[in-house]
């Protein structure tokens, strides 16, 4: 096929591309800093700007679609109901105000909602292909090392409560505080650190008795 | 913090196992969108959020979204549009039953001038019929519950109903009798002439103008013209027919009957 080397060399430029806007945008180490950016961009992009929309959308994007991905397991699902939470986001953009509550709060109960509907229609999940949670830049040997621990990972994470999964991925995958997944979930800031708190050390005892915890 | 965070968290940092917690990190920080899926997304948040500032597509909302959209003001408006809505018709609809003299009886006679306006011009005689109608309705009920103060006020707008429905129909009036107009127009006349009969000497003249209105040559109720008979023609020819009953009955419309008993044959009143 003629069209293989032209794809393969957009989609390197757009990986270069992407990463270097994400390094940008995920720069500050601060979390409060952050959220504060992302709190501005929402202000200004509510007001119209299209540039804040589309620094507001590089700034959630991958934690978006890693919250969902981990809550529907299939990426063809995430990738829908991640283009399902931006338009939602879009379309409420306008009346958004802040009221004193973080837009990550905002837009994760958006994406909880829309992640919550989907489950209900459909509750047949297939395993994560190994390709979802293959970085792009990983070579095939360390792909299949990789694979294997997440395997092991995923299954641990599966025996989890619907709630404590719900709290390490907003915690772990959203990049979220506690506070924040507190605000998302609609429970207390220490109810979300005691679910994370009671997750890890599920995993760990799983793990453990599994002994795949040297790895 | 709450106490209720205290309680649960026994802190504000809980000791999280790093190994575990250094895993789940990794672990996380490989699921990235893919980069193609990415930027097409971007594409398309951007433009569908520049088409919806400009106006060009609607906003697509939830449903439980969509209903929210109304806020308090608007739901204050259309309920007190509704309400208004509703107080005008029960107040039309009450005003109908009402007589000179009653708080309602200006709202009555704005709604049959408003009628009127807007009828088509082929209506009117119809509307401006049931008007005087109810006109003599209206003395005759006013006589009957003994409120002669206000009958000669109700004479007075029976006779420029009458007025009103002999411009309108002008010559073409013959044309315009019926057989149920007749009935209905003799019932009034009937009524009136026993009213008259024991009614104060003072409401007497305003009765007698009623009974005028009443046994006009005019029509006081509808009819559909296209199932009327020819009207009353002077029987020229003698080829009518029917010929000598319809004079007959045109010989009693000629002037006020005096001791007729009531039409048997249509009891019903016209409508109003």
């Amino acid at each position: 096929m003629r069209e293989r080397p032209l794809n393969a060399f957009v989609a390197q430029a757009l990986r270069e591309s992407d990463r270097r806007r994400e390094v940008v945008a995920q720069a500050p180490p601060q979390l409060v800093e952050r959220r504060l950016s992302i709190d501005q961009l929402a202000s200004v992009a509510a007001a119209g700007d299209v540039e804040a929309v589309g620094r507001l959308y590089d700034s959630l994007v991958a934690p978006i679609y890693r919250y969902v991905a981990l809550r529907v397991h299939r990426r063809e699902d995430a990738e829908d109901l991640t283009q399902l939470v931006f338009e939602r986001i879009v379309a409420s953009l306008p009346r958004y105000r802040s009221r004193g509550r973080p837009f990550e709060a905002w837009a994760f109960r958006i994406a909880r909602n829309a992640v919550i509907d989907h489950v209900r229609r459909d509750r047949a999940h297939e395993p994560l292909a190994e390709r979802h949670d293959a970085g792009h830049d990983e070579t095939p040997d360390r792909l299949t090392v990789r694979g294997e621990e997440i395997r092991e990972l995923r299954r641990a994470i599966a025996t989890l409560t619907a709630d404590q999964q719900e709290a390490l991925a907003l915690r772990f995958a959203a990049g979220l505080s506690a506070e924040e997944a507190a605000a998302v979930m609609g429970r207390h800031a220490g109810t979300v650190r005691g679910l994370t708190f009671r997750a890890i050390a599920s995993l760990r005892r799983r793990l453990e008795a599994e002994g795949d915890l040297v790895r | 913090m709450t106490l209720l965070d205290r309680i649960l968290a026994r802190g504000t940092e809980m000791p999280i196992d790093p190994i575990i917690a250094a895993r789940l990190e990794r672990h996380m920080r490989r699921i990235q969108p893919d980069p193609l899926f990415r930027r097409r997304l971007r594409g398309q948040v951007l433009n569908r959020y520049v088409a919806a500032r400009e106006g060009l597509v609607p906003v697509v909302l939830a449903p439980k979204a969509a209903r929210r959209d109304m806020g308090i003001l608007g739901r204050g408006v259309l309920y007190a549009s509704l309400m208004t809505a509703m107080g005008v018709t029960a107040v039309g609809a009450a005003s109908q039953d009402s007589l000179p003299g009653d708080a309602l009886y200006g709202v009555k006679l704005h709604l049959e001038s408003i009628r009127m306006q807007i009828a088509p011009p082929g209506l009117r005689d119809d509307l401006a019929a049931m008007a005087l109608d109810g006109r003599l309705r209206e003395v005759e009920a006013l006589a009957a519950a003994g409120r002669w103060a206000l009958v000669d006020e109700a004479a007075a707008r029976a006779a420029e109903a009458e007025d009103q429905l002999a411009t309108i129909l002008g010559a073409d009036a013959a044309a315009n009798a019926s057989e149920r107009s007749e009935a209905a127009k003799q019932q009034h006349a009937d009524r009136l002439t026993e009213i008259i009969e024991t009614a104060p000497l003072s409401a007497k003249p305003a009765l007698e103008r009623a009974l005028d209105a009443s046994t006009s040559e005019y029509p006081p109720a509808v009819e559909p013209r296209a199932a009327e008979p020819p009207a009353n023609q002077p029987d020229q020819g003698g080829n009518q027919k029917g010929g000598d009953e319809e004079e007959g009955q045109g010989g009693v419309q000629a002037e006020i009957p005096d001791a007729q008993p009531a039409a048997p044959q249509n009891p019903a009143p016209a409508p109003h």
